[in-house]
């Protein structure tokens, strides 16, 4: 009959009643840990599957989409690819981006509109069919569409509507006011749809189709997908697109964001892994001559490992399982209470359901096993290792181990971090420089206890060297016993350390973003007014007398105007964004922020300056040649030279910008999304706006000052590291926690000593004083040791994760101040703890404390 | 039983072994006895199997400790060794019961037969109504009888006490060699016991006094000579 079941059922778990308080924490802080981040995972993976439920509610069940690279899809395709026998449904589509011009209507009412051919859709997108008003039995009877707009529920909410009422929708150069008609009950996201010819008519793109859905004749394989583009000798400028492609390419954009939360959110189940450990290591030395009597009595080596090992597991299970059921309440509150973006941006729409994944809840139980096991790995090996002898002698500390171990172990993790960074990005996603990040903080706690004799040594020397050392006795006395005893300050702040730097580490990236950020802002804009035709993107445009009144104006002395627009440059990513706008040659250098050295460009080359994703992504090095798609479908692509790069810290895909010269001649193009006025010394900007805002008759235009901007700009940036912040301060508190569990316990274990100390003259205050000392200490060196550690990690978030995950760069900018006030909170702290934790010891009598044995 | 020939033990330049030799034979209590620091603990260690001597030969029930690695002393320890301190070290969280039963969870018995075991082992030392009581119940006579009964309890062939009253008063201490003793004798076990005190080393059958790393006949057992016989 195996010992095991038996030794943890009394012996350890004996232990843990007896310490309950040990259990509870070591519990909390994996549930916590498991909580976080599983909360995490599940909002962006509930908000994933409502983004993805919207695009199938477009696409439904065809097997593959015609699309035009830029631009629109000539009608013509329709009827030759319904001709095609191996083609059982053709549905022809057109999407239009509007914007919602009613009076008062928010700035960000934007609507997405589809138009479709209701015979064919019915049979691919069913979603996409309405109900009209007082017909709830849907597809008895399918409405003609040809009066009205049919709406989401998510649109209807969105916009403050209902069955009957009228929506005025903007689109290009005009606006169009159409009655809503009905709802789409199964629709996802919040899309509207109309009747296609309908469409065509009022939005005034007869003969145009955003794209063709097809679904082949059944049984005719996955070989007819692949050979569509040539079975019908597709142009350039056309090209097919599986659905699964679509959604795979547009969850891309929010993939890094999705994996940096991710990762963020498990630091707090990574401080209570150090938690477990530190707490792990306490209670060995606690048990110490416990286990040491089990090794007497027979149990081997692997019997006393395997024990600690199958309570840490046991800890481990209890707080994984109550983290997964935290975490799904959190999710399932954050996503009622505040949608399914955590601040990135990327979701904004929508209360999505709570979708729980099997494969991400056995995936966080798994981690949050890892945790609990990897804490107690060490402390648990290092119990089953210890020569039973020495540690049946009452009052004899563990011997410190291998200094040599150490020293390799620091060079190890250091080393490996270094390699890891040269590791190229995952799918995109900085895997390496994540492990690097970790291997890195095992390194620097490695280093702690090597650290610590030689500096604590030298401090008790020098305190032993003060005239009145009776004064200095606790100072004295702590520095003396953290030489001799470097294991008690490395594992006391493991989580300390772990947490800080993280804190350190993501504080200073955060600083340098924000910095970096602002600076790229003032840059960018340095015009007085910005107007904006449609906030719903290039699908508006202003009319020409618009161009003329607001480059008219009498305060306006300079009015610059530009295009932008979507270009897709590869099937396979998301469009880059072109902006066409005025950009002489030699300009650039002061005109935009550049990123290294442009080149000189000569005619009848037509230079581009390329963001940094389009370095990363599509290899636009200045010097290279890049395609543009810039005519109508079939014409051949624009060569263009890239003369530069600059920093676009708003379009994460990539841009493009050309003189809006060029870009008329090559694409005929004359039309105008956007204009940045300059205003004469002394005008009213705000009685400027207003007065354009009367005069202007595009239906949506938008005026905004460039504060306006910064201001909207900079708060979407603090709210996307809002909850960041949330992460750390908890990994923080968890840290904290380990400190004030490892004080309390070495406190409560040190009776005996404190008690024999108050017999020999040594004052309760002067007791205090001591674990004040130990704690300052202790903490002072895992300060340091966490900033150091932060700002190497802050280095790598700086010029590797983010450039790897955003394809943008940043100059780093250390907030020194805040990084000494946080250092100050937690040593604070830490000494708080401490001296709490020393009065409760000290409350035992001093004459029992001297007599109390194991 | 034990068998023990040319033990040598340094530590660093210090020989604090010399050669030392010792037979026990099953059922004899062997009572060693030296200054501080002379080795008697360190003996005891080696015996063990808890420390690895440098040169020499220790034989339990004829099986040569050298020829063993760590888990097969280990095991040898559970099946074959009782051990009994001078601080009791009884688990402060397992009950009288409990501590006792402990070598025989080690040993894989069956649930059923290492109560019964221990329970009647507990009887044998006087602590039949205690079986339930946590070590804080109990006095520092009642705990080195805990600490007396896990050593029997799974019928080791040789009994290592280190100063197993050190820490009692003369009354009780007497009490509990004699329970020691007698139930180590009934058990058939050889029992080696370290001590200061001349009153516990009087009631073994053999004195030994360790000196200079060697053992020597002490006083009234000067016959059986310098080999430890």
């Amino acid at each position: 009959m195996s010992a095991a079941p038996w030794l943890l059922r009394h012996f350890a778990l004996g232990y843990a009643r007896q310490q309950p308080w040990r259990a509870l924490v070591q519990v909390t802080a994996i549930a916590t840990g498991v909580a976080l981040g599983y909360a995490v995972n599940l909002i962006n993976a509930s908000a994933l599957d409502e983004f993805s439920a919207a695009e199938r509610s477009l696409s439904g069940q065809a097997d593959l989409s015609l699309v035009a690279t830029s631009g629109d899809v000539d009608e013509a395709w329709y009827a030759r690819l319904a001709a095609d026998p191996d083609v059982a449904i053709a549905a022809p589509v057109l999407e239009i981006d509007a914007t919602v011009a009613d009076a008062g209507a928010a700035s960000d009412s934007a609507l997405h509109i589809v138009g479709i051919d209701v015979l064919r859709s019915a049979l691919l997108s069913p979603e996409l069919v309405g109900v009209a008003a007082g017909d709830r039995a849907r597809g008895a009877l399918l409405p003609l569409l040809s009066d009205g707009l049919f709406l989401s529920p998510a649109a209807l909410a969105h916009l403050h509507r209902g069955v009957g009422d009228k929506v005025r929708l903007a689109v290009g150069d005009h606006a169009v006011e159409l009655p809503i008609a009905g709802t789409l009950p199964a629709a996802h996201g919040a899309i509207g749809a109309l009747d296609l010819g309908f469409a065509q008519w009022r939005f005034e793109r007869l003969g145009r189709l955003s794209r063709i859905d097809v679904k082949f004749v059944p049984g005719l394989g996955s070989a007819a997908l692949a050979d569509a583009q040539r079975r019908w000798n597709l142009p350039p400028g056309l090209h097919v697109q599986q659905l699964q492609a679509a959604i795979d390419r547009d969850q891309g954009l929010s993939r890094a964001y999705r994996v940096n939360l991710d990762v963020l959110s498990m630091v707090a189940l990574f401080t209570g892994a150090f938690l477990v450990f530190s707490l792990q290591s306490q209670a060995i030395v606690a048990r110490r001559a416990q286990l040491a009597l089990l090794r007497m009595l027979g149990a081997t080596r692997a019997m006393v490992s395997r024990m600690l090992l199958a309570e840490a597991l046991l800890f481990g299970t209890l707080g994984a399982l109550l983290g997964l059921a935290g975490g799904a309440a959190l999710a399932a509150a954050a996503l009622h209470t505040l949608g399914g973006d955590l601040g990135g941006g990327y979701f904004p729409d929508g209360r999505p359901v709570l979708a729980v994944s099997p494969g991400a809840t056995v995936l966080f139980f798994l981690l949050g096993l890892v945790a609990a096991l990897g804490g107690a790995w060490l402390p648990a090996i290092e119990a089953g290792s210890q020569a039973p002898a020495p540690a049946l002698k009452a009052g004899v500390d563990p011997a410190p181990g291998s200094q040599r171990a150490r020293a390799w172990t620091t060079l190890a993790g250091f080393a490996a971090a270094a390699a890891l960074l040269a590791l190229p990005p995952l799918a995109g996603v900085p895997l390496g420089a994540y492990a690097a990040i970790a291997v890195l903080l095992v390194g620097t706690i490695a280093l702690k206890p090597l650290l610590a004799p030689p500096l604590f040594g030298a401090l008790a020397r020098a305190v032993a060297r003060l005239p009145a050392l009776a004064r200095h006795a606790p100072a004295w006395l702590a520095a003396t016993r953290l030489a001799r005893l470097p294991r008690f300050a490395a594992v006391g702040a493991a989580g300390v350390v772990a947490s800080f730097a993280l804190m350190v580490a993501m504080g200073t990236m955060v600083d340098s973003f924000r910095g970096s950020f602002d600076a790229w802002l003032s840059q960018v804009l340095s015009a007085d007014l910005y107007v904006r035709a449609s906030p719903a993107g290039s699908t508006g445009w202003f009319p020409a007398a618009d161009l003329q009144r607001l480059a008219a104006d009498p305060d306006v002395v300079r009015a610059q105007f530009s295009h932008l627009r979507n270009l897709v440059l590869d099937p396979a990513r998301a469009p880059v964004i072109l902006i066409a706008r005025p950009m002489p040659r030699d300009t650039a250098a002061s005109r935009l922020p550049l990123v290294g050295q442009a080149i000189a460009v000569a005619a009848p080359a037509i230079p581009v300056w390329v963001s940094e994703a389009m370095v990363d992504l599509y290899g636009a090095r200045p010097g290279t040649r890049l395609e543009l798609p810039l005519g109508a479908p079939g014409s051949a692509p624009v060569t263009v030279l890239v003369a530069g790069v600059w920093r676009d810290y708003a379009r994460q895909g990539g841009s493009i910008i050309i003189d809006v010269d060029d870009y008329a001649r090559l694409s005929a193009d004359t039309t105008r999304t956007d204009a940045a006025l300059w205003l004469r010394a002394g005008a009213d900007a705000d009685a400027v706006a207003e007065r354009l805002r009367a005069a202007l008759t595009a239906p949506a235009a938008r005026i905004v000052r460039p504060g306006q901007i910064r201001a909207l700009s900079l708060r979407l940036f603090d709210r996307s590291f809002q909850v960041t912040y949330l992460l750390e301060w908890t990994a923080i508190l968890i840290g904290l926690a380990g400190l004030a569990t490892t004080f309390s316990g070495q406190a409560i274990a040190r009776t005996r000593e404190f008690g024999m100390l108050r017999h020999v003259g040594v004052t309760r205050r002067q007791v205090l004083g001591l674990l004040a000392a130990e704690a300052l200490l202790v903490t002072l060196l895992a300060a340091v040791l966490g900033l150091c550690a932060g700002l190497g990690i802050a280095w790598i978030l700086v010029h590797v994760v983010n450039p790897e995950s955003f394809h943008w760069t940043m100059e780093m900018h250390v907030p020194v101040a805040r990084l000494l006030a946080l250092s100050a909170l937690l040593l604070a702290a830490a000494a708080l703890t401490s001296t709490l934790a020393g009065r409760r010891a000290l409350s035992i009598d001093a004459v029992r404390a001297v007599k109390d044995d194991w | 039983m034990l068998a023990i020939s040319g033990l040598v033990k340094r530590y660093g330049a210090r020989t604090v072994l010399d050669g030392l030799a010792l037979r026990v034979e099953p059922g004899e209590v062997v009572a060693i006895v030296g200054e501080s620091g002379t080795g008697k603990s360190t003996l005891l260690n080696l015996i063990g199997g808890l420390e690895q001597a440098d040169a020499g030969s220790i034989r339990i029930a004829g099986t040569d400790l050298a020829t063993l690695d760590d888990d097969a002393r280990t095991r040898l320890r559970c099946r074959a060794i009782g051990f009994v301190f001078q601080a009791f070290h009884i688990v402060p969280h397992l009950t009288a019961l409990e501590n006792t039963v402990l070598p025989l969870v080690l040993q894989g018995v069956a649930a059923g037969e290492r109560d019964a075991r221990a329970t009647a082992m507990l009887a044998a030392v006087g602590l039949g109504s205690r079986t339930a009581a946590l070590p804080r119940e109990l006095s520092g006579g009642e705990l080195q009888r805990v600490a007396i009964a896990r050593a029997l309890v799974h019928g080791p062939a040789l009994v290592l006490a280190d100063e197993p009253t050190g820490n009692l008063d003369p009354d009780t201490a007497q009490t509990v060699l004699a329970l020691l003793n007698n139930r180590a004798r009934a058990g058939n076990a050889a029992t080696v016991l370290v001590t200061h005190s001349e009153a516990a080393a009087a009631t073994a059958d053999r004195v030994l006094r360790l000196a200079r790393g060697r053992l020597a006949a002490s006083g009234a057992t000067a016959e059986h000579g310098t080999d430890g016989r």
